[in-house]
C-alpha cells in the first residue's frame, strides 16, 4: 500500500515539475506573439520608444495599412495556393520515392537516396541566378505551376529523408499480406505503405507548409507580377530605405501567423488520427 | 473504408491544386491583360490592337517609403502624357532583398530599364560590359541640362576609372547636417550654434552637464558611423582627399587618414553618444531624438519630412546647423558632404522602350517634377530651376538656401572607390574602433582590402 | 516475393518524378554553381567567364575573415545540433509523459517557427537591448547580476553566442514536432511497461525508448547540421555579420561575395564548400550516430 502510494506521489511530482518547466518554455516561445501584437497597434515611433509597455490605446491604423498597402488578401491566397500545392506535390512525390527507397533492394540503393538527401545541402542563394536564367530564357516567370515544382523540388530532399526513416521501420509482413491477397505494387502501396507513413508524412508535409510559406527568395525573384506575389514579399512593403513601419510590419504578422498555425493543428489531429487508424499492431 | 476515402482526398486535392495552378496562372494572365487593355482604353481612343511599350523601373522607395508616393505620382502624369506607355514599378526599399533581385536582372541580361543604385566607383564594370547607357548624347538638351545643379553630370563621369562617358542621371541631393533640438540647447545654456569641432566638444559637455544624451548614434546600423566618419574626413583632409584615395594617390594608411578614423573615436571619448550605443539602431535614435531624449542627431536633408510627418512634441524646435570645421583647418569649412542619388539607364535597350524610358528620366529629373518632389514631398532636388513653395517648413527653406552655399560637396567617401566591398570594411572597422582596436589597425583592414581588389583586377 | 522487391520497372516509376524535379530544379542549377566557382564573374550577363581554376578556392582559404566565419558555422553546427535535438527531443519526451495540456505546449513550441525572420530580429533586437531598458539586462539588474550587463549583439564575445540562441528557439519546434511524431508511432505495450514503473521509469526511458526513436534522432541530426550550415536571413538581419564580422558564417559571406561585391565565382566558391561541408558532416554524424537500431 505504501509503495503505491509514495510511487504515485513521486508521479506527480515528476509530472508537476514537467509542467512548470514546460510552461515556462511555453511562455518563453508565446513572448514574441504577445510583442508582436502589443506592437501592432503602437506607431512606429512609439514602438522604439518603449517597447514593452502596453499600448495605450487600440489603434488599428496598423491592421488598415496592412491590409490595404500590403495587399495581405491578395497575398494571402497566393501563399496558400503556392504552399498548398506545394505540399500536395511533395507529399506524394516523395512518398514514391521512399516506397522505392524503403521497400525494395536495388543498386545504387544508397547512392540514389544520398542523392535525393544532397538536395539539403544547397545553401538556396547559390542557385539563384542559374534558376533566373533559365526561368528567364523559357519566360517561366509568374508560372504557379512551374513554381509549385521548383518549391517542390527543395522540399523533397527533407520529405524524402523523413519519410524513408519511416518506411522503413514498417513490418514485412503486412506487406507480404497484401502480396498474398493478390495485390501488385501500386495496390500495396496505397492501401498498406501510404496509410502508415501518414505520421511522417503529417510532419513533413507541416514543415514543407511552413518552408514554403515563409520563403521570400523565390517570390521575390522568380514572381514579377505584384498581383501575384506573397506574403512574404508582401512584409518588406513595410520597409522604407532607412526605417521601417514596424507598426505595420507586426499587424502583418499577426494576420499572416494564422494559416500556419491551422494546418499545424489540423496536421497534428491527422497525425494521432492516423496512427490509431492504420494501428501497427501485430 | 477510411483509407479509400483518404486516398481520393488526396488526389482530388492534388488535382484541384494543378487546377489552380494552371487557372492561377492564365487567370492572372488574362486579368492583366484586362488591366493592359483597360488602360489603354483610358488613355485615349486607343483600341486598335496596339501593344503598349512597358519599361521597368526599380528604385529603393519601396511602398512604405516618403518617396513612394511621389515615385506613382509622377509614373501617373507620365502615363497620362504618354498613353501608350506603361511604367512597371519594382521598387524595393529594403536592401538585402533589393540587391538580390537587381543584381539577379543583371546577372541574367534582364537589367531594369531604370534604376538607382548608390555610390559612383562601384558602377565602372557595369560600364565597361554596357549595363548602362552614356547619357552623354542626352546633356545635349540644353533646355533640360542648364537647369541641373552645375557639374551634377561630371560625379558620374567615369574617365578617371578608365570608361569614357556619363552614366546617371542626377535625381536628388541630400546635405548632411546636424540636427538639434533648441529647447534642450537653451537647458543646457547654449546660446549659439557651434562653428568648429572645438566649439562642438564644449556643446557636447554641456548637454552632458544638463542630462540628456548630447548626440544620437544607433551604431547599430553601421552605416550612422559612415556617415559620421566622411563629415569628419572632408572638414579635415578635404573632399579631393577622396578622390585620391580612389585612384591609389593616397593610401587609407596615411597618417591623415589614419586621423579620420581616430577623430571618429574622440567623439565617444568625449561622452557624445549614449552608454551601449553600439547596439542601438537608427529606429531607436530617430525616435530618441523625436521625444527629447537626445540633443543632436547627425542625419540628411531625408530628415526633415520624416520630423515634419512625426508626432514629436519638439517639431518647431527642431533646427539645423553644419557640420563644424576643424579651426586648424579652415581651408575645409566648406568642404561638405552632399549625398548624391542617381538613377541609371540600361545599357541594353532599343527601340521604342529606349526612348520610353529617356522620356521618363528626362520627366522625372525634369524642372516639373524636381519642383513637385521640392515643394508636395520635401525632398531636395538636383535642379536649381526650381522654388522652394511658399508654405514650407523652416527648416526646409533653409535647407534648400544652404544646399546652394556648399563649396567643394562631396558624396560617400567609399563612393568613389572602384572596390564594391570597401563601403562594409571601412564601417566594419569603425565599429572595430568602437569597441576597442585603434586606428592604424583599422586603416591596415581597410588598406588590405583595397589592396587585394586591386590584385584580383591586376 | 523476392521479385517483389526486385521489380526494376517499378522502382524505376517510383523514383522517377522526384529524380526529374530535383535534377531539373536542383542539380542543374548546384552544377552550374560549381562551374562558377572555377571562373572569375563580376555577374553580369554580357560579361565572359574567365577560368581561374581553383583559385577563387585560393582566395577564401587565404580569407582571414572566412576563416573565422567556417570557425562560427562549426561552433554554431556543434551548439545547434545539442540545444535542437537535445532540448527538442527531452520537450517532446517531457510532453509525451505529462499527456495533458499537450495540444497548448505543441503548439506554443511551434510558434517560433512560423515568424518570419524581421518580427524575430525585432523581438530579440529589444530584449538584447544595450541598455537597462533591455529585457536580458533588466533581468541582471534585478537579480544583483547587474554588473554582467552588456551590449549583447554588438559585444564580439557574445554576440555569436545570442546568435545560436535565438537560432536554437526559433527551430527547436520542428525536433519538437518530430520527437512528438516518432513517439507516437511506438507500440503501446512497450510504454506501458515503462509507465509501470513510475520513477524509475526515467531510466528506463533512456534505455527502452531512446532507442527505438533512435532513427528520428539521427535524422533530425542531420536535418540540424544541414539547416545551421544555410542560415542566412537572421544572421543578416541580426547582425549582418557584425560586429567587425565576428559573427560571419560561410552563408553570409557567400551572399556578400556574390550580390554585394560582384564576387560571383567567390560567391560559388563559398556555396560550393558548404554544400561539401554539409555533406562531410552530415555523412560523419550518420556514422558516429550508428546505423540505426531497429525495434526489436
Amino acid at each position: 500500500m505504501n509503495a503505491m502510494g509514495s510511487g504515485k506521489w513521486r508521479k506527480s511530482l515528476t509530472s508537476g515539475f514537467l509542467h512548470v518547466f514546460l510552461l515556462v518554455y511555453a511562455l518563453i516561445c508565446l513572448y514574441p506573439v504577445y510583442f508582436s501584437l502589443i506592437s501592432s497597434f503602437k506607431k512606429n515611433d512609439d514602438i522604439f520608444a518603449s517597447p514593452f509597455a502596453l499600448p495605450t490605446s487600440f489603434n488599428w491604423q496598423n491592421y488598415v495599412t496592412a491590409l490595404e498597402l500590403g495587399n495581405i488578401f491578395r497575398y494571402f491566397w497566393n501563399t496558400l495556393l503556392l504552399a498548398g500545392g506545394t505540399v500536395v506535390l511533395s507529399a506524394l512525390v516523395g512518398a514514391f520515392a521512399a516506397y522505392a527507397l524503403a521497400r525494395f533492394r536495388f543498386r545504387f540503393q544508397g547512392v540514389t537516396l544520398i542523392y535525393f538527401v544532397s538536395g539539403l545541402m544547397i545553401p538556396i542563394q547559390a542557385v539563384i541566378v542559374p534558376l533566373a536564367y533559365i526561368f528567364g530564357q523559357v519566360k517561366w516567370n509568374d508560372n504557379y505551376l512551374v513554381l509549385i515544382l521548383l518549391f517542390t523540388a527543395f522540399m523533397i530532399p527533407m520529405t524524402v529523408f523523413i519519410l524513408t526513416g519511416f518506411a522503413k521501420s514498417i513490418p514485412d509482413e503486412l506487406e507480404e499480406a497484401a502480396v498474398i491477397d493478390g495485390c501488385g505494387h501500386w495496390r500495396t502501396f496505397w492501401h498498406v505503405i501510404f496509410p502508415l507513413m501518414i505520421p511522417a508524412i503529417a510532419t513533413a508535409s507541416t514543415f514543407n507548409f511552413i518552408n514554403t510559406w515563409n520563403n521570400l527568395i523565390f517570390p521575390l525573384i522568380f514572381i514579377k507580377k505584384k498581383e501575384l506575389s506573397t506574403i512574404s514579399v508582401g512584409l518588406l512593403s513595410f520597409f522604407g530605405e532607412r526605417t521601417s513601419d514596424y507598426g505595420a510590419v507586426t499587424a502583418a504578422t499577426v494576420i499572416t501567423l494564422l494559416p500556419p498555425i491551422l494546418i499545424y493543428v489540423l496536421l497534428q489531429e491527422k497525425v494521432e488520427k492516423g496512427l490509431t487508424a492504420g494501428a501497427v499492431k501485430g | 473504408m477510411r483509407r479509400l476515402t483518404f486516398r481520393m482526398l488526396i488526389l482530388c486535392l492534388s488535382l484541384v491544386f494543378v487546377l489552380a495552378g494552371c487557372g492561377g496562372g492564365s487567370n492572372n494572365g488574362s486579368s492583366s491583360s484586362q488591366n493592359a487593355s483597360a488602360g489603354s482604353g483610358s488613355g485615349g481612343s486607343n483600341n486598335g490592337g496596339d501593344k503598349k511599350v512597358e519599361i521597368s523601373i526599380m528604385t529603393r522607395w519601396g511602398d512604405s517609403d516618403p518617396l513612394s508616393p511621389f515615385l506613382n505620382e509622377v509614373i501617373a502624369k507620365f502615363e497620362e502624357l504618354h498613353p501608350n506607355v506603361k511604367v512597371i514599378n519594382d521598387s524595393i526599399s529594403e536592401e538585402a532583398s533589393y540587391n538580390n533581385k537587381l543584381k539577379t536582372a543583371i546577372a541574367t541580361g534582364e537589367t531594369p530599364h531604370i534604376f538607382y543604385w548608390p555610390g559612383v566607383a562601384g558602377i565602372t564594370d557595369w560600364a565597361k560590359n554596357g549595363v548602362l547607357m552614356d547619357v552623354t548624347p542626352l546633356m545635349e538638351d540644353k533646355e533640360w541640362f542648364d537647369g541641373f545643379i552645375s557639374g551634377a553630370f561630371e560625379i558620374w563621369n567615369l574617365e578617371q576609372y578608365g570608361v569614357a562617358g556619363h552614366y546617371g542621371v542626377p535625381i536628388g541631393f541630400n546635405p548632411e547636417v546636424m540636427y538639434y533640438n533648441k529647447e534642450l540647447f537653451e537647458k543646457a545654456g547654449i546660446t549659439k550654434e557651434p562653428e568648429t569641432i572645438e566649439e562642438l566638444y564644449d556643446v557636447i559637455d554641456k548637454l552632458n552637464a544638463s542630462g540628456v544624451v548630447a548626440w544620437g548614434m544607433g551604431a547599430k546600423d553601421t552605416w550612422r558611423l559612415g556617415h559620421l566618419h566622411t563629415n569628419v574626413f572632408y572638414h579635415l583632409n578635404g573632399v579631393n582627399a577622396a578622390k585620391e584615395l580612389g585612384t591609389r594617390t593616397k593610401k587609407w594608411t596615411d597618417a591623415d587618414v589614419v586621423e579620420s578614423l581616430a577623430l571618429v573615436k574622440a567623439f565617444k571619448d568625449r561622452g557624445a553618444f549614449q552608454q551601449g550605443f553600439e547596439g542601438i539602431d537608427y529606429n531607436t535614435e530617430r525616435s530618441d531624438f523625436l521625444s527629447g531624449k537626445s540633443a543632436m542627431m547627425l542625419n540628411g536633408a531625408w530628415a526633415i519630412a520624416e520630423i515634419m510627418a512625426s508626432d514629436s512634441p519638439y517639431k518647431d524646435q527642431f533646427d539645423f546647423f553644419p557640420f563644424p570645421y576643424y579651426s586648424d583647418k579652415p581651408e575645409y569649412k566648406s568642404d561638405d558632404v552632399l549625398y548624391n542619388e542617381a538613377f541609371f539607364l540600361s545599357g541594353t535597350m532599343e527601340g521604342e522602350e529606349k526612348e520610353a524610358a529617356i522620356a521618363f528620366i528626362k520627366f522625372i529629373s525634369g524642372k516639373e517634377m524636381q519642383e513637385l518632389k521640392l515643394q508636395k514631398y520635401e525632398r531636395l532636388p538636383s535642379r536649381t530651376d526650381v522654388q522652394v513653395s511658399e508654405s514650407a517648413s523652416q527648416m526646409m527653406k533653409d535647407m534648400f538656401e544652404y544646399m546652394g552655399t556648399i563649396q567643394n560637396p562631396g558624396g560617400d567617401v567609399h563612393d568613389y572607390d572602384p572596390n564594391p566591398a570597401l563601403i562594409d570594411v571601412i564601417r566594419n572597422s569603425l565599429v572595430g574602433i568602437m569597441l576597442g582596436s585603434t586606428p592604424e589597425q583599422a586603416a591596415q583592414e581597410i588598406q588590405k582590402s583595397n589592396d587585394s581588389y586591386d590584385n584580383s583586377r591586376g | 516475393m523476392a521479385g517483389y522487391r526486385r521489380n526494376k520497372l517499378v522502382i524505376l516509376m517510383f523514383l522517377a518524378p522526384a529524380f526529374l524535379i530535383v535534377t531539373f530544379f536542383e542539380m542543374i542549377p548546384v552544377g552550374s554553381t560549381i562551374y562558377f566557382s572555377f571562373h572569375n564573374w563580376p555577374g553580369i550577363a554580357t560579361a565572359p567567364l574567365k577560368y581561374v581554376g581553383l583559385q577563387n578556392y585560393a582566395n577564401i582559404f587565404q580569407n582571414d575573415d572566412f576563416l573565422r566565419s567556417l570557425k562560427n558555422v562549426l561552433w554554431y553546427v556543434f551548439w545547434s545540433v545539442i540545444g535542437q535535438v537535445g532540448l527538442g527531443f527531452t520537450l517532446a519526451l517531457m510532453i509525451y509523459h505529462v499527456r495533458r495540456g499537450t495540444r497548448f505546449y505543441k503548439a506554443s513550441f511551434f510558434l517560433p517557427l512560423i515568424l518570419p525572420a524581421t518580427s524575430i530580429a525585432l523581438i530579440w533586437y529589444f530584449i538584447l537591448f544595450p541598455t537597462d531598458m533591455g529585457v536580458v539586462n533588466h533581468l541582471l539588474d534585478s537579480l544583483g547580476l547587474g554588473t554582467l550587463k552588456r551590449a549583447w549583439l554588438v559585444n564580439p564575445n557574445t554576440a555569436m553566442a545570442w546568435i545560436i540562441i535565438i537560432t536554437t528557439w526559433s527551430s527547436i519546434g520542428y525536433y519538437t514536432t518530430i520527437g512528438l511524431a516518432a513517439l507516437a508511432g511506438l507500440p503501446d505495450e512497450v510504454m506501458e511497461a515503462a509507465e509501470i514503473d513510475g520513477a524509475v521509469g526515467l531510466r528506463r526511458i533512456w534505455s527502452v525508448v531512446i532507442p527505438m526513436i533512435w532513427e528520428s534522432i539521427r535524422i533530425s541530426v542531420v536535418l540540424v547540421i544541414t539547416g545551421v550550415l544555410k542560415i542566412f536571413d537572421l544572421i543578416f538581419i541580426l547582425t549582418d555579420g557584425g560586429p567587425n564580422g565576428t559573427t560571419h558564417v560561410p552563408a553570409t559571406l557567400m551572399y556578400k561575395e556574390a550580390f554585394e561585391y560582384n564576387n560571383y565565382g567567390g560567391g560559388s566558391a563559398i556555396a560550393t564548400v558548404i554544400f561539401l561541408l554539409s555533406i562531410v558532416l552530415s555523412v560523419l554524424s550518420l556514422r558516429v550516430m550508428g546505423s540505426g537500431k531497429r525495434e526489436a
